[in-house]
């Protein structure tokens, strides 16, 4: 395949991606700055787990009578009414707010290794959970694990457009909100005593941390949103000199790291949402050799 | 309204701050019990007493994010200049100076005044965490100025600091007394600040008793 025909059948796929590299990293700048890079790992897990949860429940829900055909040419087995991903989005915001709300009521109470193992043990529970709604899920496992992974040839323009006003409106409010956001995971007491609204704030964080994990794990996977939320943020840390140098970074980074596992795909045939996470390791690690800025 | 938005009264702008009958604490455990005391707007208070007293819990009630766990606090300004301790600041993020002095301000040429007075011109873009102790307590101080509020909270600045760095945050201090802010300065050596108190408040024994500058310095 030349790479104009890659380019031409995964043009959905790869700018609801590029949307996904601009909208993560700059919410995982944020989540890493807090010492709760835990959270990236955790919540597309759950965002998953809340899908595969959609699928199973899926002929209650609807309360219809499932007739499964055969598989397809892709080994992907097809029902006659898949679940829309409204359904499926609500399904796994749900346990996303519940993770969040965990999250935050542990981050009041508890040590924080304590608040670390909580969202450990979340991670677990919703892996497992992915596993077990997925094998129960009329659908098949198969076709579920398939979406959970990005299925990206199923990727159409509504994913990206989607994504796409993720990415707009992510980077929007990080651009009117970045000080109060930051100054209420860096100093809550100054914030309150100076009569500002940390909580405001923190929940604003939350809102975009979710919109950004759902949308992104329902489109191109859970997996490149691992990566995507962490790595670029992670990477660029202990580089940058200032907040605000940081929020601009952090998704160039992701975007050069989605490039390079886009390359990666194409060059050697390979999946992309695993592409992806080696795109990004790859790119970080260039990243820990560049100056201070 | 929240519990903690209930338990802070805003008082006449005489006043700078009042608390009655108040019992400070956390969760259930009181720390200090029966404060009553005034302190009138533009005074400067040192706040004094061991180790583990309870300077911290006072200061930290003064400054509106402790309610009381009984009794009423009453300030003349709704938003008050906190200055904690450097070390006290998430040290993960990668903040310059400038952004730790503006704080959530767009002001960054009244932050950067800021820190240029006390002594920071060269730092202003540098990052927080890399900076010395004694700069990161300044840049701190440097906050409290940016901020537009009359009501300031001191948790020990110079305790931390060389002489030069101690003597640079007592002029800011002294110059925002000057120009009429209530203040409250916590310190282990009441002395530093003998020529700017004009109370003093001792936190002893689970209870805190506020005296006149002068009579206190008469006081053995």
């Amino acid at each position: 395949m030349s790479l104009a025909d890659f380019v031409q059948l995964f043009t959905w796929p790869l700018l609801a991606l590029c949307g996904a590299a601009i909208a993560a990293p700059i919410t995982g700048a944020f989540l890493v700055s807090r010492g709760t890079s835990f959270h990236g790992i955790a919540l597309p897990q759950v965002a998953a787990c809340g899908v595969a949860v959609g699928f199973a429940l899926f002929p209650y829900a609807s309360r219809m009578t499932w007739t499964v055909a055969g598989a397809d040419d892709h080994g992907h087995i097809h029902g006659v009414g898949d679940p829309s991903h409204l359904y499926l989005g609500a399904c796994a915001t749900i346990l996303v707010i519940a993770a969040l709300v965990l999250f935050e009521a542990k981050r009041a109470q508890s040590s924080d290794g304590d608040k670390s193992a909580v969202v450990a043990a979340t991670f677990a529970v919703a892996s497992g959970g992915s596993a077990l709604a997925a094998q129960l899920s009329p659908l098949g496992g198969l076709h579920v694990d398939a979406l959970l992974s990005g299925e990206t040839l199923s990727t159409g323009p509504w994913d990206a457009v989607l994504l796409g006003v993720v990415a707009l409106g992510t980077a929007l409010l990080t651009w009117r909100t970045w000080r109060r956001l930051t100054l209420a995971g860096l100093d809550p007491d100054y914030a309150v005593a100076s009569g500002g609204k940390p909580r405001r704030s923190n929940l604003a964080l939350h809102a975009m941390t979710a919109t950004v994990v759902i949308s992104g794990s329902l489109t191109v996977g859970a997996l490149p949103m691992f990566a995507l939320l962490v790595i670029p943020a992670m990477a660029l840390r202990r580089r940058a000199g200032s907040m605000a140098g940081y929020l601009r970074a952090a998704p160039l980074l992701g975007l050069m790291g989605a490039t390079l596992g886009a390359g990666l795909a194409f060059q050697f045939d390979l999946s992309m949402d695993a592409s992806v996470v080696a795109g990004c390791a790859i790119v970080g690690l260039v990243a820990r050799l560049i100056p201070r800025f | 309204m929240t519990d903690r938005q209930a338990a802070f009264v805003q008082g006449p702008r005489i006043l700078g701050l009042s608390l009655q009958d108040a019992t400070l604490g956390y969760g259930k455990r009181a720390v200090l019990s029966g404060v009553n005391l005034d302190v009138p707007r533009g005074a400067f208070v040192s706040v004094t007493g061991v180790s583990g007293a309870g300077k911290s819990t006072f200061l930290r009630a003064a400054a509106g994010l402790l309610p009381p766990l009984r009794g009423s606090i009453q300030r003349g300004t709704r938003s008050v200049a906190w200055v904690p301790q450097a070390d006290s600041l998430g040290a993960l993020h990668p903040v310059s100076a400038m952004e730790v002095a503006a704080g959530a301000s767009r002001n960054t040429e009244r932050a950067r005044a800021a820190l240029e007075s006390l002594g920071l011109k060269d730092e202003v873009r540098s990052r927080f965490s890399r900076l010395s102790g004694g700069q990161r307590q300044r840049v701190l101080v440097a906050r409290a100025l940016v901020i537009d509020t009359d009501f300031i909270v001191f948790d020990e600045p110079t305790s931390a600091l060389d002489d030069e760095s101690s003597a640079l945050v007592r002029a800011a201090a002294a110059r925002r007394k000057a120009e009429g802010a209530t203040i409250l300065y916590a310190t282990h050596q009441p002395n530093e600040v003998a020529d700017l108190e004009t109370l003093r408040l001792s936190v002893a024994g689970g209870g805190v008793s506020l005296s006149d500058a002068q009579s206190a310095l008469k006081t053995p």
